[in-house]
């Protein structure tokens, strides 16, 4: 085919190619729970349950980062060892023989999450651990946990802010690392996590309002706990019965649509402005879009023009081995500049980290020191005679131990960094 | 102890008779118990003393030491270049391609003036400025040479012809003799042939190109629009491209239902196909290569080939293909390291399913089509091996039936890669191609990732900037600045290694992991931490020195008054 470029193309045609132009190509899941212990059994398996909704709608393990902050299958507790239900009819076993968790126990941490979606993650992170996503990546994000007016607990330990969530969205935004984000959290108070986004292209839901609990939806006997939680319940019920297949042409308007206060007991959220094109653009958006993965092959026509013959490569063959050489030095050249700086930076902030600490504690020293001398100091005063110069040695000698002490230290902390 | 006091007690019980004398007497003795003795200068000054060394302390060591423990270490930034860069302001991309002219058998002056004609009519042709051609003489030809005009003068041709080689950077162009101008000439059908071929030839790239400036931030509006296809077929492209990493892992992966074939003579095929290709794209990235064998892999459940009994042949709907690959039981995302994986899967159906094809969605089951192979966009492509079966009674598959799989795989990978469709004719001319676009990418991308990392660390004043990303910044800087320079002279190659350069350093410092902003604390959380803690010790500290000051001031009014 011959490629014409039409001087007098109609502008209009342009700008409408233009815009209908941005389309992900990849799907993306980022599945959080976020609460330990037994009795929260719950949380574990509405995200479990969102991991088997994902991966039968094909995003593949790779594409979704699940985090787990408890092991409710290995629970001595739990009285089917091994499995994680989410219904008290116990017919689908979440755990099953192939899941994947990546982020476990107490590697869920407000720090690694943020870390993930940024990915400012150690360079030896594994990759299966990583939000690889780029301006073509559409990203399901489902957090739940115990939560409350723009915060969402972890592990019982600390809390994330709506205003962490928002930044790092942001910072994503910024470096072009999603195409679209679907945000969608249980938790009591769940809307108000949302609130704090400031980057385009989000669509958001949450479970309740603001002063309003999210509930769970019901027990069974034998677990002895809370299986799963209402809107996650529901939301799993319209997926499951719904959205049987990869090809379905459902939108998010109509998922949110099927929310019934009455059954969720709280009030579901959705927030859309950030979405260019408003709330019309967001509900039409496809649940096969954020919900799973359709790879979209390209079938290879019988007679390629541009495809290789043995010739092209016989010839790249020939023409190379002149230019090999040249080129691989090139190549390596460009990794050993880049390389050397890193570890010369870390050292340099290792060191710095023991100088600040040896000041430290060189201050607290003397911070220690000046009320003893003066304290020292008081008491020699009324009886200047005798008692005078024996007392007078005990600040000095404590003095020298103070002065001591933050030396130790630096050789431990120094030898510690260098192991 | 005053002797009144120790009186006073003992007088009671010794009589009741003159209470009106006693009961002032005590009134006074006790008041005059309550005075404290006055106190000796001595004490009051190691009082104050103490007072001060305490303020001292808090403020002179204290408060730096808190001060400089709790702030977030942030390097200076040359935020103004960062943001003249991601505005485009810093450098207009120039692509100037130097084309040589040689012309063995046709006299020099003749050449010259031949040259001089075809660059002025390439001149007229270009609208587009940022790319154009330069023709030289075979005198200057350089390393910076990016094609070769042949001119052979032949008595046989009416018209002058053009051929341009498949496997070098060259086009012959043959002519009759009596075509060349003369010295006295304005213009020339030669040159102005030569001028179309040549315009011809680079006209995708210009294309490509002034869409890509056009597109990037900080660009004039000005070029000419291009045609909605055109438009459609680069979107295409950058569709199907993986993101450019500066390493990819190509994996090439046998895949059977069965326990056969379970081996492959995969390394000398891949030393004689893939190798001379890889080597030819090592300016782009760095490649590494990696095979496995899968027996038993059965494709997922909802991929149903279907027989056909007319054709003896099986055939798999196109529709089918999306989930043909078996994410969940195929190891098929190694963790091979840094750097984006390419995967190339090689399908060996069961006997008893053997011929397997793919129907398009648009047509019928036809087995003279022969569709076995498809790519993913961004991922990787698959080809379905259908062998016959005496080739799979030894469980080895040779290095011969691997060619063409081989070669629809290396297809795929330039096309992975984001090669340009045009010129078909010469793969050289599209990977030289490939590198200057790439180049240009490249720029952009490193030039925005400054401009993010600018904009995100001055809406974040909590977060840190350690000096390694600093220094990462300043290296991108002049990488780019080498690129823009190596750009201008036509030295492609060194702008290339000089913009990958930028990407690298670039990403170093966006993505450094001591960034991570601090978790956001509202401020009644910090006045909840510092309260309990410094409010005992603040409260005694203050009254003190606001009692000792009140009393200098006094001692100082009564020194006054005296």
């Amino acid at each position: 085919m011959e490629i014409r470029i039409h001087l007098h193309t109609v502008l209009a045609l342009v700008c409408a190619a233009a815009l209908a132009a941005a389309q992900h190509t990849n799907n993306w899941a980022v599945l959080v729970g976020t609460s330990r212990f037994w009795f929260n059994y719950r949380h574990q398996a509405n995200t479990l349950s969102m991991y088997h909704t994902v991966k039968r709608l094909g995003i593949p393990d790779s594409n979704i980062i699940l985090m787990l902050p408890d092991d409710m299958a290995c629970n001595p507790r739990n009285s089917f060892p091994g499995t994680v239900y989410n219904n008290n009819n116990r017919q689908l076993d979440l755990y099953g023989d192939n899941i994947e968790v990546d982020y476990r126990g107490y590697e869920v941490t407000v720090e690694n999450f943020i870390r993930l979606m940024t990915d400012r993650v150690d360079e030896n992170m594994p990759r299966s651990k990583r939000l690889l996503t780029d301006d073509r990546s559409n990203i399901f994000v489902y957090m739940t946990g115990h939560g409350g007016n723009e915060f969402l607990k972890f592990q019982d330990a600390e809390e994330i802010s709506a205003f962490d969530i928002a930044d790092a969205f942001a910072q994503m935004h910024e470096k072009k690392r999603y195409h679209e984000i679907l945000f969608m959290i249980d938790t009591c108070q769940a809307n108000t996590m949302y609130t704090k986004f400031r980057s385009p292209d989000i669509v958001a839901t949450g479970s309740s309002e603001l002063d309003e609990s999210s509930y769970s939806h019901h027990a069974d006997q034998d677990i002895g706990v809370a299986v799963i939680d209402r809107y996650t319940y529901f939301n799993l019920e319209y997926l499951e019965n719904q959205v049987t297949n990869q090809t379905s042409k459902l939108s998010l308007g109509d998922l949110f649509d099927s929310y019934d206060e009455a059954k969720i007991h709280s009030q579901p959220g959705i927030r859309y402005d950030l979405v260019t094109g408003g709330a019309d653009a967001a509900r039409s958006k496809s649940l096969m879009d954020f919900f799973g993965a359709q790879a979209k092959v390209q079938l290879d026509a019988q007679d390629q023009q541009s495809s290789l013959s043995i010739s092209d490569i016989n010839a790249l063959a020939e023409a190379m081995p002149n230019m090999t050489e040249a080129k691989v030095g090139v190549a390596r050249a460009t990794v050993q500049s880049g390389n050397p700086q890193a570890p010369a930076g870390l050292q340099r902030t290792n060191s710095s980290r023991v100088l600040l600490f040896g000041i430290l504690s060189a201050a607290i020293g003397l911070a220690l020191l000046v009320p003893v001398a003066v304290w020292a100091g008081i008491s020699t005063t009324p009886q200047p005679s005798a008692a005078g110069e024996p007392q007078s040695t005990a600040p000095v000698r404590l003095a020298r131990e103070a002065e001591k002490k933050p030396v130790e230290i630096m050789i431990g902390s120094s030898g510690l960094s260098r192991a | 102890m005053s002797p009144d006091r120790g009186d006073s007690p003992s007088a009671g019980p010794k009589g009741f008779g003159p209470a009106h004398i006693d009961s002032k007497k005590i009134v006074e003795a006790v008041k005059a118990t309550r005075d404290p003795p006055p106190e000796s200068q001595e004490s009051i000054d190691s009082r104050r003393w103490i007072v001060l060394s305490f303020l001292l302390i808090v403020s002179l060591l204290g408060l730096p030491l808190w001060w400089k423990t709790t702030t977030v270490y942030r390097s200076d930034l040359p935020y103004q270049s960062m943001y003249h860069w991601d505005a485009g302001n810093a450098c207009d991309p120039v692509f100037p391609l130097q084309v040589v002219l040689e012309s063995p058998h046709v006299p020099v002056d003749q050449s010259q003036k031949l040259l001089n004609l075809a660059q002025r009519a390439l001149d007229e042709l270009n609208a587009f400025s940022a790319h154009h051609l330069r023709l030289v003489d075979s005198t200057q030809k350089s390393e910076n040479t990016v094609l070769t005009v042949q001119l052979l003068p032949t008595d046989a041709a009416a018209s002058p012809t053009a051929v341009l080689q498949p496997h070098a950077t060259s086009l012959d162009i043959a002519f009759a003799p009596s075509l060349l101008p003369s010295s006295s000439a304005t213009s020339s059908s030669l040159a102005s042939f030569i001028a179309d071929e040549l315009h011809n030839t680079f006209l995708h790239e210009q294309a490509t190109i002034a869409h890509m400036i056009a597109s990037s931030p900080g660009s004039h509006p000005s070029s000419k629009p291009l045609s909605p296809e055109f438009l459609a077929l680069l979107e295409d492209r950058k569709t199907r491209a993986m993101k450019y990493s500066p390493t990819y892992h190509l994996t090439f992966t046998l895949l059977t239902p069965t326990a056969s074939p379970a081996n492959w003579e995969i390394e000398a095929a891949v030393h004689s196909i893939i190798n001379p290709l890889v080597r030819a794209l090592s300016s782009v990235s760095t490649f590494t290569i990696d095979t496995q064998v899968q027996p038993y892999a059965i494709f997922s459940s909802s991929v149903h080939p279907v027989h056909n009994e007319a054709q003896s042949a099986w055939f798999l709907d196109q529709a089918e293909l999306g989930a043909f690959i078996n994410a969940a039981e195929w190891p098929l995302s190694p963790s091979i390291g840094e750097g984006n994986t390419i995967n190339f899967l090689l399908y060996v159906p069961a006997p008893e399913q053997t011929p397997l094809y793919i129907v398009p969605s648009d047509a019928t089951a036809d087995a003279s089509s022969q569709l076995h192979s498809w790519l993913l966009p961004q991922w990787g492509s698959a080809y379905i091996l259908n062998l016959p079966p005496s080739a799979l009674s030894t469980g080895t598959i040779s290095a011969k039936d691997l060619e063409a799989p081989l070669l629809s795989f290396s297809t795929h990978l330039l096309a992975l890669l984001g090669l340009p469709e045009e010129p078909h004719k010469s793969l050289p001319l599209r990977l030289a191609s490939l590198r200057r676009t790439l180049t240009l990418s490249l720029l952009h991308s490193s030039a925005s990732t400054l401009g993010a990392l600018a904009r995100l660390t001055q809406s974040l004043p909590s977060i840190s900037i350690p000096k390694p990303a600093a220094a990462s910044v300043a290296h991108t800087l002049s990488s780019l600045d080498q690129a823009c320079a190596a750009l201008k002279i036509g030295d492609f190659k060194e702008a290339l290694v000089k913009a990958r350069e930028a990407d690298i350093e670039a990403e170093r410092a966006f993505f450094d992991k001591s960034m991570v902003g601090q978790v956001y604390f509202p401020d009644e959380h910090k006045v909840a931490v510092y309260l309990p803690l410094l409010g005992p010790v603040a409260v005694p500290l203050i009254l003190a020195f606001v009692k000792e000051a009140k009393a200098g001031v006094a001692c100082l009014k009564a020194l006054k008054g005296v």
